[in-house]
Parts: structure tokens; C-alpha cells; sequence
């Protein structure tokens, strides 16, 4: 084998299916050789076993996490919903009692907001954290 | 083989075990770049975990115009490279622009008892080495990525990825050649 620089080497090295005997390469290529060997070589440290069930089960609690936050955001709008259309049918019925129901406005409006808001935190927050401490360890 | 059309079809209609089966295809690679990009044993295989969760979101934008493990591999490079950037692992002014003068730092015990082990000591090198060496060192070294792979993964150039792989076997090699002969005295 003709004497060959770092790059020339490199690139042979490269396009070698199959790395040539050390008995026919000099000091630099069996250098070479050697790295070569070592670097496709891969890595002791892995993944555990199970990691993949880990992954899918966590998609699984996040995809639950988000159903339910999207659940209670559709009931939270039904109920402010159904408080508007009963506010409308009390000032049509009997406008009398109208002004006793707009005193309570903002706590039925608070509600909902309040109720959205712990879903939120115990959601998002809380139990993602327990669910990454308990499958994490 | 994973036949990756199908398997992406079935994981967006929500089958779950194609997805299990699509993250044990491809967790070797994912680990090999986050372990080398992270070298926190304990993040990796969070990160692992995050990067995942990526590819079951976005899996819905992936358009096969490249192979699936390329699409992923970038997901993974750029998570690494976040978390980097997020817990200030590494400063880029720690490494010399000049790579031919940078130095490996000196062997401590730990070191030296994996040196009887060539590969493992090549381990120990890379993971010393600025993080773009070590990311097209695995890249193309593990997870057998072609230039233009790698220059679609990271974003660098082809030809700065050629660079940067010959150089950074240039500095192993040169370091290797001392442990050798030191193994032969």
C-alpha cells in the first residue's frame, strides 16, 4: 500500500466495507484501523428494557391529561351557557326577578373560571409531576 | 425492518403498539446522540423520553421527504442541544476555534483503568471533545448517517461536517498512537 496522508487515509478508511489485516498497513492506517474499530464500536451504556413501555405509557396519561382538561373546558362552557340562557328566560318571564339574579353575576361567572383554573394546576402541574417521579424513579 | 409508511399510518390512527414499536426501533439512536451530546447519564434517558413525546406530536407533520430516522435524529439533536443551552452544560468560549491545538485533559485514575480497554479510552476522548465534533462523530460513526444526513440533522453545512469529522479523528488518532505505544512498552 503506497504511503497515504491523514485525509487519504480518512477517506479510505471510509469506503472500506471491510477494514483491511494490520499485517498490510503501516503505522498510520493501523492507527486508523484501530479508531475506526473503536468508534463504530457502540456504546456499553443503554436504555433499560422497558423503556419503550415507559414512553407509551406516559403518551397515554398525557393524551388522558388532555382529554380531560379539553372535558372540562366543554362543561365549563355549557354551564356558563345554560346560566345565560337561564338569565335571558328570567328577564323575558318575569323581569322582576332579574335584578336579583344580575347580583350574582360574577360569583356564577367565578365558578366556572375557578373550577377551570384547579383543573388546570392539579392537571398540569401536580400530576404530571407524580406520573414523572413514579415511572422515573 | 420497519416499514415506516405503515407504521406511521397505524401510529396516527392512535395504535399504540406501533408507536411502542416505532421507539424500539429507533431508541439505540436516539440514546447514542443524547448520551454523547448530554453526558448526564441520569437527564439521558429523560431526555430520551422527551424527545419521543415530540415524535408522537409532530409525527402528523413528517412528510417522508427524508427517512424517518433522519426526522427523528434531528428532533434529538436539537432536544440535546436545548438542554444544553437551557442548564448551561457547555460555554462554547471553552473550546479553542483552533481544534489542532486543543487539549485532552490529563488522564485521572478512572481514565487510566479504562485504557486497557482501546475502545472505551476512544469513549473517553470523544466525550472530552467541543459538542459538534462529538455529534458528527456519532452521527456518522453509530448511527451510520451520510454527509447529507448530517448536514439535514444538525444544519451544518456538508462540507463543515466533513471538516469537523476529519479533524476530530485526526486529534483521536493522534492521542490513540500515544496510548498504543505506550501499551506496547
Amino acid at each position: 500500500m503506497k504511503e497515504m496522508n491523514d485525509d487519504e487515509l480518512q477517506q479510505w478508511f471510509e469506503h472500506k466495507p471491510q477494514l483491511p489485516e494490520n499485517d498490510s498497513l503501516d503505522k498510520d492506517a493501523k492507527t486508523y484501523r484501530t479508531l475506526f474499530e473503536a468508534l463504530d464500536k457502540e456504546p456499553e451504556k443503554g436504555l433499560p428494557y422497558d423503556f419503550s413501555t415507559k414512553v407509551v405509557r406516559r403518551i397515554q396519561a398525557e393524551t388522558k391529561r388532555s382529554n380531560d382538561l379539553k372535558f372540562t373546558l366543554i362543561a365549563c362552557a355549557l354551564f356558563i351557557v345554560a346560566i345565560a340562557v337561564a338569565c335571558f328566560a328570567l328577564s323575558v318571564s318575569n323581569p322582576a326577578q332579574e335584578s336579583s339574579l344580575l347580583k350574582f353575576k360574577w360569583v356564577l361567572l367565578l365558578l366556572p373560571i375557578v373550577f377551570i383554573a384547579i383543573q388546570y394546576f392539579d392537571q398540569k402541574l401536580i400530576r404530571e409531576k407524580i406520573f414523572r417521579h413514579k415511572h422515573n424513579g | 425492518m420497519l416499514d415506516e409508511k405503515e407504521v406511521v399510518s397505524r401510529v396516527l390512527r392512535g395504535d399504540v403498539r406501533a408507536f411502542e414499536s416505532l421507539v424500539k426501533q429507533y431508541e439505540r439512536l436516539i440514546f447514542y446522540v443524547i448520551h454523547r451530546l448530554v453526558k448526564d447519564d441520569h437527564a439521558a434517558e429523560d431526555i430520551c423520553q422527551e424527545v419521543f413525546i415530540k415524535v408522537h406530536k409532530s409525527l402528523e407533520r413528517f412528510n417522508f421527504q427524508s427517512r424517518l430516522s433522519t426526522w427523528i435524529a434531528r428532533i434529538a439533536y436539537l432536544t440535546a442541544i436545548n438542554y444544553l443551552r437551557k442548564y448551561n452544560r457547555e460555554k462554547a468560549s471553552e473550546y479553542p476555534d483552533d481544534i489542532e491545538n486543543y487539549h485532552f485533559t490529563a488522564d485521572s485514575p478512572e481514565q487510566l483503568l479504562t485504557k486497557k480497554d482501546t475502545a472505551n479510552y476512544v469513549e473517553q476522548l470523544i466525550l472530552q471533545l467541543p459538542e459538534k465534533y462529538r455529534t458528527v462523530l456519532t452521527l456518522f460513526h453509530l448511527n451510520e448517517f451520510s454527509y447529507l444526513e448530517i448536514e439535514e440533522i444538525t444544519g451544518m453545512p456538508e462540507g463543515t461536517v466533513k471538516n469537523y469529522l476529519f479533524r476530530a479523528r485526526k486529534l483521536l488518532k493522534e492521542k490513540l498512537e500515544v496510548y498504543l505505544k505506550d501499551e506496547v512498552l
